[in-house]
């Protein structure tokens, strides 16, 4: 799991709104940054005063007509799997959902005031963000409301990958303090609850 | 209003009807051409039948011909599948076009060239080009008497550049793995000739260079022409059937008894899955002047391959000049290249490195209309007004998508 210092780039926005955006990038480029629950960022002014901060919840490859029929050979060809790879224009889509934004230097844990413009450079969060957004837990909320998302494994996925950014000594007591948290939102479905606990279980 | 399907239906069953019962018809013909195909056994006398409508007064000879002595093939001999080489360089080219539309900003046409090189049995990322080139002055876009020129001039120079264009990166690759093919998606033996061509000498004289460059590269060029309609076989047929006597233009302006039939259909029941049939050549004038002008290496011969897999035939014929098919090695390194190539997309039996030079070529409606919007405004800042259509405006208008309420 790729979290540290350096710059990551996930891709660039594609469309967006201020729940969430889609960014893609070319289908030779995924690897570990297009981790599922991973935390991205996005600038949403130019002087980059304001990012936003997201959840990857999709990742997305889509197909063609020829890609179809390359699947039908009996033996697919090496030549055309890494022209498929590297030539064609076959963008990979990551869905994302903003969780907070970053105004002036300091996090908020609701969505952001405006979106990214399309083209926007979105990049992973680095190990010292992700410890400062997830210091506090309002972004649970937002999480477990979308719509249209797998919430409960993106909540846990989130929780997991976050687990990375804190030294070794405070990952309990942050797994502990976000099933507290968990606890108190899914109080009202205790079904919920148990299935998203058992995710976030070291 | 689009089209009202239940107006045409009747009509569509109809033409269902028909094309049944010419099916039905053909059948019996087709025994008798595969009967007479399976004669096709004294090459002499075939060469003698050939010499004969070369040297008399008959002129309407457009059928095969065997290829030259002594590179001639029986014509009812089959090719086995060849072994694939081990290494290979596929270059394909194949080439799209926008016609000049009156109803855009400004008269122009555009010609796009795309370019992929695949390289056969070696672990490399193919190599991919496109080359757009536009055409806005006077000099190329009217005739000599000032008028627009024909969509057929816009074909040909299209034809052309994926010729010259083809030429050019075979000769920079000349230094790749051999056998080094080069496709060429349609026939080799072009007609350039055509009073609608503006400036159709010139074009045939460059496209002769092109063929020279490609035979100088070392290349071994093809034309591929999938589903071919063509009736050079069965015409051959129909002559072979005819008493000397018997032999004028009148006669062989049809087939004959076997009138309605095409060379794939008598083929597809003579070529197992991978077989070829015999290298042959067009009599035609235009294959004559290409022999004539360039020399005998520049004669157009072909022949046909079956590419399916198994199952169903599927016929394509394959054009190769015979600098080619002089050459039995270049003839079998084609053959199994191109079945090799047909392998790759499964169900679908084409040269996997046309598929790729047609998407790399193609300019679809939208992108047409981005290159219109793009000249409107480049023409904008040079504070020129973009000529506008009324009918074009009025029929995007009724055609336009409709808006749907919603509660917002």
């Amino acid at each position: 799991m790729i979290i540290n210092e350096k710059r990551h780039v996930v891709g660039r926005v594609l469309r967006a709104s201020t729940m969430g955006f889609d960014c893609g990038t070319r289908s030779s480029k995924i690897d570990d940054k297009h981790t599922f629950g991973s935390f991205v960022k996005v600038p949403i002014t130019d002087d980059e005063a304001v990012i936003a901060v997201g959840l990857i919840h999709a990742i997305r490859i889509d197909d063609d007509a020829l890609a179809r029929e390359l699947v039908m050979a009996s033996v697919v060809d090496n030549v055309a799997l890494m022209d498929q790879r590297e030539n064609r224009m076959v963008p990979v889509e990551i869905g994302v959902i903003n969780i907070g934004y970053r105004f002036n230097g300091v996090m908020v844990q609701s969505l952001p005031p405006r979106p990214p413009l399309s083209l926007s450079e979105v990049e992973l969060c680095t190990a010292d963000e992700v410890y400062e957004f997830t210091q506090r837990t309002d972004f649970f909320r937002l999480v477990l409301n979308a719509k249209e998302v797998p919430s409960d494994e993106l909540i846990a996925a989130a929780l997991n990958y976050a687990c990375y950014a804190y030294p070794d000594d405070e990952r309990y007591q942050f797994r502990v303090n976000s099933g507290r948290k968990l606890a108190m939102l899914l109080s009202n479905d205790l079904k919920r609850l148990s299935h998203v606990l058992a995710l976030i279980k070291p | 209003m689009s089209l009202e399907f239940t107006k045409v239906m009747d009509q569509v069953q109809s033409f269902g009807r028909y094309l049944k019962h010419r099916g039905e018809s053909a059948s019996q013909r087709l025994l008798r051409a595969i009967e007479a195909f399976y004669a096709c056994t004294d090459l002499d006398a075939i060469h003698q039948r050939i010499d004969l409508v070369r040297k008399s007064s008959v002129s309407g000879y457009r059928g095969a011909a065997p290829a030259p002595r002594p590179y001639d093939e029986l014509i009812c001999g089959v090719g086995e599948a060849p072994p694939i080489p081990t290494e290979g360089t596929i270059i394909a080219a194949d080439g799209s076009q926008i016609f000049p539309d009156t109803h855009s900003p400004a008269l122009y046409y555009l010609i796009n060239i795309g370019i992929f090189t695949y390289f056969h049995g070696a672990n490399r990322v193919p190599h991919q080009f496109t080359y757009p080139e536009l055409y806005y002055s006077e000099k190329m876009l009217l005739d000599r008497d000032g008028r627009l020129i024909t969509n057929q001039t816009i074909n040909a120079r299209r034809s052309l550049a994926e010729m010259q264009w083809l030429a050019k990166s075979a000769w920079e690759n000349r230094a790749e793995a051999k056998p080094m093919i080069t496709l060429h998606d349609g026939g080799l033996l072009k007609f350039f000739g055509n009073a609608d061509i503006e400036g159709g000498g010139d074009i045939e004289r460059e496209y002769m260079e092109s063929l020279q460059k490609l035979s100088d590269s070392g290349a071994i060029l093809a034309g591929y022409l999938d589903v071919p309609r063509s009736t050079y076989i069965i015409s051959l047929l129909h002559l072979l059937n005819l008493q000397p006597d018997q032999i004028n233009d009148a006669i062989l302006r049809t087939n004959g008894e076997f009138e309605g039939l095409n060379d794939a259909m008598l083929l597809a029941h003579v070529l197992a899955p991978g077989e070829r049939s015999a290298v042959m050549t067009q009599n035609s004038p235009q294959n004559k002047e290409y022999r004539d002008r360039s020399g005998a290496d520049f004669e157009i011969g072909f022949f046909y391959i079956n590419v399916a897999a198994g199952g169903r035939p599927i016929i394509i014929r394959v054009d190769i000049p015979m600098w080619v098919a002089r050459d039995k090695a270049a003839v079998r390194a084609l053959h199994a290249l191109i079945l090799a190539q047909c392998a790759i997309q499964g169900r679908r039996s084409y040269p996997y490195a046309l598929t790729r030079a047609d998407e790399l070529a193609y300019v679809s409606s939208i992108e047409k209309q981005q290159m219109d919007e793009l000249i409107r405004v480049n023409m904008l800042q040079n504070a020129l007004e973009p000529e506008s259509s009324s009918k074009l405006q009025s029929k995007s208008l009724a055609r336009g998508e409709r808006t749907q309420f919603r509660l917002h």
